[in-house]
C-alpha cells in the first residue's frame, strides 16, 4: 500500500504539475501536452490555484457569441461541460458577463422525451440535460447543470422566470433515477429487471448538486452510501469527488481524503488534469475550499 | 434506452431477420458507400486458439497465432483497443487484461516499434478506477506501455467511409489515427441490441465521449447497427483478437452472465473474425443485420470463404443465452 502522501507536499506537488502543463493558449487539456479543453480548464478555474483566474480567462474567451463554449468549432455543444464552466465562472470576484447568457442557454436544454418502457421503468417524460443535442437526459449533465444554476442564482447572476421550473425537472429526474439503497449510476436505476449499482463519482456529484434538499430521502440515503463507500472506488477522481462532497455536507471526510493521498501515486502517473485538479480541490484544507461546490445555506 | 424488439414487436428470430432485413433494403435502394474504396477479399483467414485460462501462458499463444498471420509489424505503431466498459466483480465484462497484455508482448516480439493500449469506455469514464480494478494498470506498467484514454484524446476531424447513419464525419481519437496497425480486442459476448458484440462493434469505444457524451448516445441515436457499419467501413481494424476464454451469455454487454468458452480468435478480416464468434455463440451470422451487410463490402461472413487455422471451430461450438430483449423476456 502505498504511503499518504502529506497535504501540503501533494498540494504543492499537483499545483506544479498542472502549472507546468498550462498549454500556450492558456487553458489546460486533459493531459500535459494535449489541446486546451473546457472540462480539464474548468477544474484548474475551480482548483483555487495561483493560475486559476488564466482558466478562467481562457473559459471566457472561448465563448461564442451564442453564448455557448466548444472544444472544438465543428463540435456538438457539450452541456455538461458548459455547466462546469458555468460553475468555474461563479468563482470569479466578479462573475463574467457570459455567466448570463450560459446560464439562459443551459436553462433552454433539454434532453429526449421518450415512452414508458418495460425495459427502463423511470419517468421518461422528465426532461432534464443530456450530455449533447438530441440525445437523453443522464445523472452527470443533470447533475452538473443544477449545481452550475444554483450556484450562479447564488452568486447574482440574471436568471430567467424558467430556471424553477428547470430546476424542479432536474431535480425530479435525478430522484427518480436514484439506486435502491441510495446512490447513482449513470441514467437509469434498473434495466430489464436488473438494479444498477451506484458508483461514487456519479453519487459525489449528484449530491452535490441536492444540497438544498438535504431532507429528502432519496437524498440522506445516497449520502449514507457515500460515506459508506467512500473508499470504495480507488481513483483519484472518485476520491476526490467523495471527499469534496462529504465536506460540503460536513460529513466526515478523512478516510476518503487519506485513501486519495495514498492513490496519489497512481494519478500522478496517468497525469489527468481533471484528476488532478479534483485532488487539489480534496486536499486543500482552506474553510473556502469548497465553496464553490455548495448550494443551499450553510449549517449553523 | 428504448428497446428494438419492443418497439417492433418482435420475438428474437424475427428480430434478427428483421435487422438483417431492413438493412439489405435500404442498401438495395443506393449503396451507402463507393465500393471501389473497398478491397474485399476473395478468401479470408481466422484462427481459434485455444487457450483454458488467463494468466501468463497466454502471450504464447497469441504470438504463435498471430505468426500464423505473418502481420508486417516492423517498425510499426500499433494500437490495441480493448473493450473495456464498466466493472462488476464476478461477470465477464472487459477484454481481460493479461490478453491485452499478451497481445503487446506478441507485437513487440514480432518487431513492432511502439505499441499502444487505448480504450474509451462507454461508461465508466473514469479510466484510473478501471484500468485498476481490472488489473491492466499493473500489466501496462510493467511493461512500460502507455495507455490513451480515448474520450479526452486530441480528436481528428474524420470523413466517414459510408453513409448508413447520417454523418459526413466524426471526431475521432488523434492517436487512433496516428496508429499504423489499429487492432479491435473485443471480449466474446451477446449484446441486447447489436446481438452480438464482437470486433466491429468494439470500435463504439473510439468515439469520444468528450465530444459526443456519454453513453456514446448519438450513436444509438444514429441506429447502432448503421453506427457500427461507419466505424468499421472508415476505421477498418488491420487485425482482430477476441477473448473469447470466458465470454458473456444473455443480457449482455454488461449484464450477462459469465461463460466458458477457452479461445482465442484472430484474424485479419474483422467481418470474418465477427461472423466466426457468432458461430461459435450458436448464431448465425447472416441473420445478424450488420454482419450481412457488411460481407457486401468489407469482409467475409460465409463459411464457405473463411479458411480456419488454429482449433476447429466445432471444439468451441457453444450456445450462448441470448438477452431479454431478443427472446420476448425481461428477466435479468
Amino acid at each position: 500500500m502505498p504511503e499518504a502522501a502529506s497535504g501540503a507536499h501533494a498540494s504543492v506537488t499537483l499545483s506544479d504539475i498542472l502549472a507546468a502543463s498550462c498549454n500556450a493558449d492558456g487553458g489546460w487539456g486533459y493531459q500535459r501536452g494535449k489541446s486546451s479543453r473546457i472540462e480539464s480548464t474548468a477544474w484548474v478555474a475551480l482548483a483555487r490555484t495561483p493560475f486559476s483566474s488564466d482558466a478562467l480567462r481562457w473559459l471566457t474567451r472561448i465563448q461564442g457569441a451564442d453564448g455557448w463554449l466548444r472544444d472544438d468549432q465543428h463540435a456538438p455543444v457539450n452541456y455538461g461541460f458548459n455547466a462546469l464552466a458555468l460553475l468555474a465562472m461563479t468563482t470569479a470576484h466578479r462573475v463574467p458577463g457570459g455567466a448570463t447568457a450560459l446560464a439562459r442557454n443551459l436553462l433552454g436544454v433539454k434532453g429526449l422525451r421518450f415512452d414508458p418502457s418495460p425495459v427502463v421503468r423511470q419517468d421518461n417524460a422528465l426532461q432534464a440535460w443530456s450530455w449533447v443535442d438530441g440525445t437523453l437526459s443522464w445523472v452527470e449533465p443533470t447533475a452538473y447543470a443544477l449545481l452550475a444554476l444554483k450556484r450562479a442564482r447564488q452568486c447574482g447572476v440574471q436568471m430567467p422566470a424558467s430556471l424553477a421550473e428547470r430546476l424542479d425537472v432536474g431535480e425530479r429526474m435525478l430522484i427518480d433515477r436514484v439506486c435502491t439503497g441510495g446512490g447513482w449510476n449513470y441514467g437509469n436505476a434498473q434495466v430489464f429487471d436488473k438494479q444498477l449499482l451506484p458508483h461514487g463519482p456519479t453519487t459525489a456529484v449528484a449530491l452535490l448538486s441536492m444540497r438544498d434538499h438535504r431532507g429528502v430521502a432519496a437524498v440522506r440515503d445516497s449520502l449514507v452510501f457515500l460515506e459508506q463507500h467512500a473508499t470504495a472506488e480507488r481513483s483519484g477522481l472518485a476520491l476526490a469527488l467523495a471527499t469534496i462532497c462529504l465536506r460540503v455536507f460536513d460529513r466526515d471526510a478523512r478516510a476518503a481524503l487519506d485513501a486519495a493521498r495514498r492513490q496519489l501515486a497512481v494519478s500522478l502517473r496517468l497525469e489527468q488534469t481533471v484528476t488532478l485538479a479534483a485532488l487539489l480541490v480534496a486536499i486543500d484544507d482552506r474553510p473556502d475550499a469548497v465553496e464553490a461546490f455548495t448550494v443551499g445555506a450553510h449549517d449553523a | 434506452m428504448p428497446d428494438p424488439t419492443r418497439r417492433l414487436g418482435l420475438g428474437r428470430r424475427e428480430f434478427l431477420a428483421a435487422t438483417a432485413g431492413a438493412l439489405v433494403a435500404g442498401a438495395c435502394r443506393r449503396r451507402p458507400y463507393d465500393s471501389r474504396q473497398f478491397a474485399h477479399p476473395d478468401r479470408s483467414a481466422v484462427g481459434l486458439f485455444a487457450a483454458d485460462e488467463y494468466g501468463d501462458g497466454l502471450a504464447d499463444v497469441v504470438y504463435r497465432g498471430l505468426r500464423e498471420f505473418a502481420p508486417d509489424v516492423t517498425g510499426r505503431r500499433v494500437l490495441l483497443k480493448p473493450n473495456m466498459v464498466e466493472f462488476e466483480r464476478g461477470t465477464a465484462i472487459n477484454t481481460h487484461a493479461s490478453v491485452v497484455a499478451a497481445a503487446a508482448d506478441a507485437f513487440l516480439r514480432l518487431g513492432a516499434a511502439e505499441v499502444i493500449v487505448g480504450e474509451g469506455p462507454g461508461h465508466r469514464r473514469d479510466v484510473e478506477y478501471l484500468l485498476g480494478v481490472t488489473g491492466l494498470f499493473d500489466y501496462l506498467a510493467d511493461r512500460r506501455l502507455s495507455f490513451v484514454d480515448l474520450n479526452h484524446d486530441d480528436v481528428v476531424w474524420t470523413k466517414l467511409q459510408s453513409h448508413f447513419t447520417n454523418f459526413a464525419e466524426l471526431a475521432l481519437p488523434s492517436t487512433l489515427m496516428a496508429a499504423d496497425l489499429v487492432v479491435s480486442m473485443p471480449k466474446l459476448k451477446t449484446h441486447h441490441w447489436a446481438v452480438i458484440t464482437a470486433g466491429m462493434k468494439n470500435l463504439f469505444g473510439v468515439v469520444p465521449g468528450s465530444i459526443y457524451g456519454w453513453p456514446k448516445n448519438v450513436l444509438h441515436m444514429a441506429g447502432i447497427e448503421n453506427s457500427i457499419l461507419d466505424l468499421a467501413a472508415t476505421i477498418r481494424p488491420q487485425f482482430t483478437i477476441v477473448d473469447g476464454i470466458t465470454g458473456m451469455e444473455g443480457d449482455g454487454p454488461i449484464m450477462g452472465q459469465p461463460k466458458h468458452v477457452g479461445t482465442i480468435v484472430m484474424g485479419n478480416d474483422v467481418v470474418a473474425v465477427d461472423a466466426t464468434c457468432a458461430r461459435v455463440m450458436g448464431i448465425n451470422p447472416s441473420r445478424i443485420g450488420y454482419l450481412a451487410e457488411a460481407a457486401r463490402f468489407l469482409g467475409n461472413l460465409s463459411e464457405s470463404t473463411i479458411d480456419m487455422r488454429g482449433e476447429p471451430l466445432a471444439r468451441f461450438a457453444s450456445s450462448f443465452a441470448l438477452p431479454p430483449s431478443l427472446t420476448g423476456g425481461t428477466a435479468g
